[in-house]
């Protein structure tokens, strides 16, 4: 049916901007000045031995798309080549880190969902001081980018008031939380505020349809109504709107990690690029992408399956 | 016979301006009536006040009374069984029907609310498909608007306002934004359905003939007042205010003639434009005198009828409605 | 009815009036920036490379507004001269993608057909790669600096760009306007670039001006992060992260101040972008 026929063509595209996002990590080795060689060394003098060993890796005497073949099908069995900085496997290097990227970015994202939605949707249902003090406060946040709201934040909470601690990864479940509550905080605050803005649109927007008219003017209660009509009809906008802010965290979080001295693969991403070790960027920025193209698609999914006008192609906006 | 509903010297304001003045008519059991005039006459916010359904910041004074209730003072769970016995049709179907959710949620959703088991609500829904002549019904239930066209939807729509069993109907407009064969084909069913339950009905359009057709009686309105209310035969051949008259020959009739289409000079009025000393028709009119101009009419019977025209008595007869 | 046909132009006026100071104060910001950034360097008060580390984290004292940083440096004088840095990069980034941009999106709607699905299926996959990580990606292979990130962060504003517009030029594009100067006998690109692009000017300089925002929010990262401008050169997203320490030690002011900076010419942009696009849509 056309659903299924919509969910299958939004695969491909998935498969395609995979496939276009890894040829372009793949192919930046060779976009510098010098060899591919050169640009995985990133500037260091490499002894024979490991020069040999890149060469048989990356199949560099092989024409250029076999390579890319070689690359990606290693990539896709978790092998993603070597850092040239810590002469280890990028694979390895990246394991433990993940958990913690993962939990800032759920942390920020449940931050996202809790306090964007629930404010807009109240604000949107009421008029009043609420709604008020929210479009003010969402006004001024949704302009601080991740860093400044990083050192605002620790200025205030962390070293004026001591409620949390400034950097650093925490041990243990209870700790890692409130360790990571600040910079999930600032990772989430512009996003909340935009979210926040959106939800309260699309209330308003909704509660002004003339669907409700008639929900009304049948007697039906209004508690219903709102579920019913108003909220289950904004879903549709609010959710694409959270969807496509908590992807755009998985790229954002680099900052923040760095920010707060968070151990993270944001961080090592960081710290990989200024250290030019292609290997490990190319690995993480691979991961990032893939996260991102992913939620993407999940948003996607949302989508159709709340609005049952979605059908083959682009869906209505 | 008392009146089912009655509508006395109702006034709404809206921050904008005055939209209704002194609107006063009644409506017996079984009775149809319609409520003509032109965008802005203020039709389709009568038909809301009487729903309930006015804008937020709207003030009403006046009485609407039905079946000896008062309508304006109905407490919250009063308005619920209020909102049971009168049920309303709106113009656009596809824009008052919930585009996400199935066409089977949206007719039961009423019944529901009063406590119908979901079974035997689906149930009594299929059957009003059937009686508006949309076979299928199991299928068509579990349909979404847009999988049906805007005639369909309309019937949808006048099948779920039935399903609650009204006494009253408010249609406004409900043929308007359809195709021309399509609408006589719901008025067909609208007009049928109420007859075989005896519903009283308030139909709103801007078509006096279509008006004329399925109801008894036919107020016009003009400018947020109404200006003439009469049975319906007797309108079109002898009406007795000058707008009814040019309304009438300004409709281009297949078997017309002439070689120019009759308009109404000037454009229509708002309510809150209309001017309060005067009689608000004066300056389209043909018939205007300078009593017209300098004190505002009252809505007054005349021979079976109601008219608010100062000159009506010595007009009869003189207006001219059809042309050779 | 025609009540509310009187009512809405009158309301729209009416809000226009409102929006006006939020407007020109954003204007008035934005113009203070550009001058900053042009003659920043010129007209700062005290040195800003030479370090002086007595001085470093002093507060505020005569003749020195905002304190001094970690290197015992003014700091006013380091936000001047620093805006030039901090305006530049995203100027480069909304000239490459509103080049790269406009080009696709007028090419697409012009020839519509298998042209614009072929174009619209490229911009939809390459909105898979973050702005960001392209240029960590960029800096990592070309080195760190100002140039690599702008390049790339343009690179990566296209898809969004491009879709934006396609939507504008092919509304063009169905203008009576067009079929009668191709009746005329003028070829695609010049109708294009003759009539097509000016006629869409208001939009590009309001979509223009939003992603100025962007961009500086985005290259400020970068230099944050320290990909992007390298210090000791004066640029706010480095001064941001450079003075981080003295907020652990109980010296916010260096880092703030510079984060202010960001943040208020961002915000301008914003909203003059945003009064823009009101205009451009009333046109």
């Amino acid at each position: 049916m056309t659903r299924r026929k919509f969910l299958l063509r939004r695969l491909v595209m998935l498969v395609c901007s995979l496939i276009v996002a890894s040829f372009v990590i793949f192919a930046s080795m060779y976009l510098a000045p010098g060899s591919a060689l050169s640009a995985l060394a990133g500037g260091r003098a490499l002894p024979a031995s490991s020069v040999a060993t890149l060469d048989k890796q990356y199949h560099l005497n092989q024409p250029f798309f076999a390579q890319y073949w070689y690359w990606v099908t290693n990539a896709l069995h978790g092998n993603l080549g070597t850092s040239i900085e810590w002469r280890e496997n990028v694979s390895t290097l990246m394991g433990g880190l993940v958990w913690t990227t993962a939990g800032l970015v759920l942390y920020a994202s449940l931050i996202i969902c809790v306090l964007g939605i629930g404010l807009g949707i109240l604000a949107g249902l009421r008029p009043g001081l609420l709604d008020t003090s929210t479009l003010v406060a969402t006004a001024i946040t949704a302009a601080l980018p991740s860093f400044v709201a990083a050192m605002v934040l620790i200025t205030v909470f962390a070293v004026q008031l001591n409620w949390f601690p400034a950097l650093g990864n925490g041990a243990g479940f209870a700790d890692d939380v409130r360790h990571l509550t600040l910079p999930a905080i600032a990772l989430a605050l512009s996003s909340l505020a935009i979210v926040a803005r959106i939800t309260r649109a699309a209330v308003r927007d909704e509660t002004g349809r003339e669907h409700v008219q008639t929900a009304i003017s049948r007697g039906i209660p209004y508690r219903l109504i709102v579920r019913r009509h108003i909220l289950r009809n904004a879903a549709i906008p609010i959710t694409t709107i959270t969807g496509i802010t908590i992807a755009s965290l998985i790229a954002v979080d680099a900052v923040v990690e760095t920010a707060f001295s968070i151990n993270g693969l944001g961080a090592f991403l960081v710290k990989a690029a200024q250290d030019k070790d292609l290997a490990v960027v190319q690995g993480i920025s691979l991961v990032l992408v893939t996260a991102f193209v992913v939620v993407n698609l999940i948003v996607d999914l949302l989508y159709a399956a709340l609005d049952p006008r979605v059908s083959l192609g682009t869906a209505a906006t | 016979m008392t009146a089912l509903l009655e509508v006395s010297g109702l006034t709404v304001r809206l921050p904008a301006g005055t939209v209704l003045r002194e609107i006063s008519f009644a409506i017996r059991p079984g009775e149809a009536l319609g409520l003509v005039g032109e965008s802005g006459s203020g039709k389709s916010m009568t038909a809301k006040a009487v729903a309930r359904l006015l804008p937020a910041g709207a003030a009403s004074t006046g009485s609407i009374t039905f079946d000896d209730r008062n309508v304006l003072g109905l407490t919250p769970s009063e308005l619920r069984r209020y909102r049971a016995e009168v049920a309303m049709i709106f113009q656009d179907p596809r824009a008052h029907i919930n585009p996400v959710r199935r066409i089977g949620d949206f007719m039961t959703e009423a019944l529901r609310a009063q406590g119908v088991p979901a079974a035997e609500s689906l149930r009594r829904a299929a059957d009003m498909l059937e009686q508006v002549g949309i076979d299928d019904g199991r299928r068509r239930l579990r349909q979404y608007p847009h999988e049906l066209s805007g005639g369909m939807l309309q019937r949808v729509m006048i099948g779920s306002a039935l399903l609650t069993s009204p006494r009253l109907l408010l249609a406004d407009e409900p043929t308007t934004a359809l195709d021309v064969t399509i609408q006589a084909e719901v008025m067909a069913i609208l007009d049928e359905l109420r007859r075989s339950r005896g519903l009283s009905l308030l139909f709103i359009t801007h078509d006096l003939e279509l008006a004329g057709a399925i109801c008894d009686r036919t107020a016009v309105m003009y400018a947020g007042q109404i200006v003439e209310v009469r049975s319906s035969d007797r309108l079109h051949d002898d009406p007795l205010h000058p707008y009814t008259a040019a309304l009438a020959a300004a409709r281009p009739d297949i078997a017309m003639t002439r070689p120019r289409l009759r308009a109404i000079p000037g454009r229509p009025l708002s309510a809150f434009e209309a001017p309060e000393d005067q009689c608000a028709f004066a300056p389209r009119c043909a018939h205007a005198a300078d009593a017209c101009r300098s004190s505002a009419p009252q809505l007054a019977a005349l021979d079976g009828g109601q008219t608010r025209c100062l000159r009506a008595a010595e007009l009869r007869g003189k207006l001219e409605v059809i042309d050779a | 009815m025609t009540a509310i046909a009187v009512e809405a132009p009158a309301r729209r006026l009416g809000q226009l009036k409102q929006t006006g100071a939020a407007g020109i104060l954003s204007a008035a910001v934005v113009a203070v920036a550009t001058v900053a950034a042009v003659v920043g360097p010129l007209i700062a008060p005290y040195n800003t490379t030479v370090p002086d580390t007595t001085l470093a984290f002093v507060g505020p004292t005569g003749g020195h507004l905002l304190g001094f940083d970690f290197e015992g440096r003014d700091v006013l004088s380091r936000l001047l001269a620093g805006a030039q840095s901090s305006m530049v990069g995203p100027l480069a980034v909304v000239a490459i993608s509103l080049a790269i941009g406009i080009a696709l999106a007028v090419t697409s709607a012009w020839r519509r057909g298998a042209t614009d699905a072929a174009v619209s299926a490229a911009l939809d996959i390459m909105f898979a790669f973050p702005g960001i990580l392209l240029a960590v990606l960029a800096t990592t292979v070309f080195g760190p600096g100002l140039v690599a990130a702008s390049v790339a962060l343009g690179i990566a504003y296209v898809p969004y760009v491009a879709r934006v517009l396609r939507g504008a030029a092919l509304k063009e594009r169905s203008q009576p306007y067009v079929a009668a100067l191709e009746v005329q006998g003028l070829s695609g690109p010049a109708i294009c670039l003759r009539h097509i692009v000016p006629n869409m000017r208001s939009l590009i300089v309001a979509q223009a001006t939003i992603m100025f925002g962007w961009a500086m929010v985005d290259l400020a990262a970068i230099s944050f992060l320290g990909l992007g401008v390298q210090a000791p050169a004066p640029n706010w997203g480095v001064m941001i992260s450079e003075n981080a320490v003295g907020v652990m030690q109980g010296y916010p002011l260096p880092t703030l101040a510079a984060g202010a900076c960001v943040v208020i010419v961002v915000i301008a942009f914003n909203v003059l972008g945003e009064r823009l696009l009101e205009r451009a849509a009333l046109a």
